[in-house]
């Protein structure tokens, strides 16, 4: 998900849907308004991370089979390893973007908030 | 089909020998592909005076076409979410087009200078739909 918005106000203008996008997409697309100078036009793409779950895996040995001279596999155990299972938004409020992803909430009843550096650290209700 | 794509038979139809009718979906088909979905506000232009415009730049996609879109969007006397196709008119005429418009550079959606809300802060909310499919190449 990329998110524009008014960085003097921190209202959000638009966005664009997705968790992962090309290269091309995250740098090149932008939006402008007639009525907002580009350069107070913000953009801010929310970050996503593999969602790793643990999940049993069995282990599997090349063996010499007994009483023969042949080599096959065998189920010698388990072992618990962590698998990735989509994309969870990696920022504290992913309840939120949970809920901008299922239309439950209209994203431009919230605005956007910026540190002093100019990093979005919160998306909350105007 | 080459051998290559996939495709989806209708029920009890095999798929392997299934005819282009009993397929409810085939890769070869000629459907939309969805390049980009999002929304966006615009404040209503009304008491501005001045026409607006939203814009999906795609410069930096460098697409080299004209794609496919549709746009929807809230209107003038229309009842909080409740989407219009656009383009839209207003009936009684006068400046309150909602008219969207699409280059190789990107999406442009005009709100005419009279559309106007139900209140001085209201905002029409739109929401778009950029497809993969070329609409026009030069």
């Amino acid at each position: 998900m990329i998110i524009f918005y008014n960085n003097k106000t921190g209202a959000i203008l638009g966005r664009i849907d997705g968790r992962v996008h090309s290269d091309s997409v995250t740098n090149g697309v932008k939006m402008h308004y007639s009525n907002i100078p580009d350069e107070d036009i913000g953009k801010y793409v929310v970050p996503f991370v593999d969602n790793m779950v643990e999940e049993e895996e069995e282990i599997k040995e090349l063996l010499v089979e007994e009483g023969t001279n042949k080599v096959k596999e065998f189920v010698t155990g388990t072992r618990k390893v962590l698998k990735p299972h989509g994309k969870v938004p990696d920022v504290s409020f992913a309840d939120l973007i949970y809920q901008i992803e299922k239309r439950e909430v209209r994203i431009f009843d919230y605005k956007v908030v910026t540190d002093k550096n100019g990093l979005v650290t919160d998306i909350v209700k105007k | 089909m080459a051998d290559y794509g996939i495709k989806v038979s209708k029920p009890g139809y095999d798929v392997a020998d299934a005819t282009d009718e009993q397929l409810v979906f085939s890769s070869k088909f000629d459907t939309l592909k969805i390049l980009m979905v999002g929304e966006g506000t615009v404040p209503s232009p009304w008491d501005s005076g001045e026409e607006q415009y939203a814009v999906i730049d795609l410069t930096g996609l460098s697409l080299g076409y004209v794609p496919c879109f549709v746009v929807y969007t809230e209107i003038e006397g229309g009842a909080d979410g409740a989407f219009y196709l656009a383009p839209y008119t207003y009936p009684a005429g006068g400046d309150s087009s909602i008219m969207p418009f699409m280059t190789e550079e990107g999406l442009s959606i005009r709100f005419g200078y009279q559309s106007r809300g139900p209140s001085a802060d209201y905002a029409f909310d739109y929401k778009y739909i950029i497809y993969q499919n070329i609409l026009y190449q030069y």
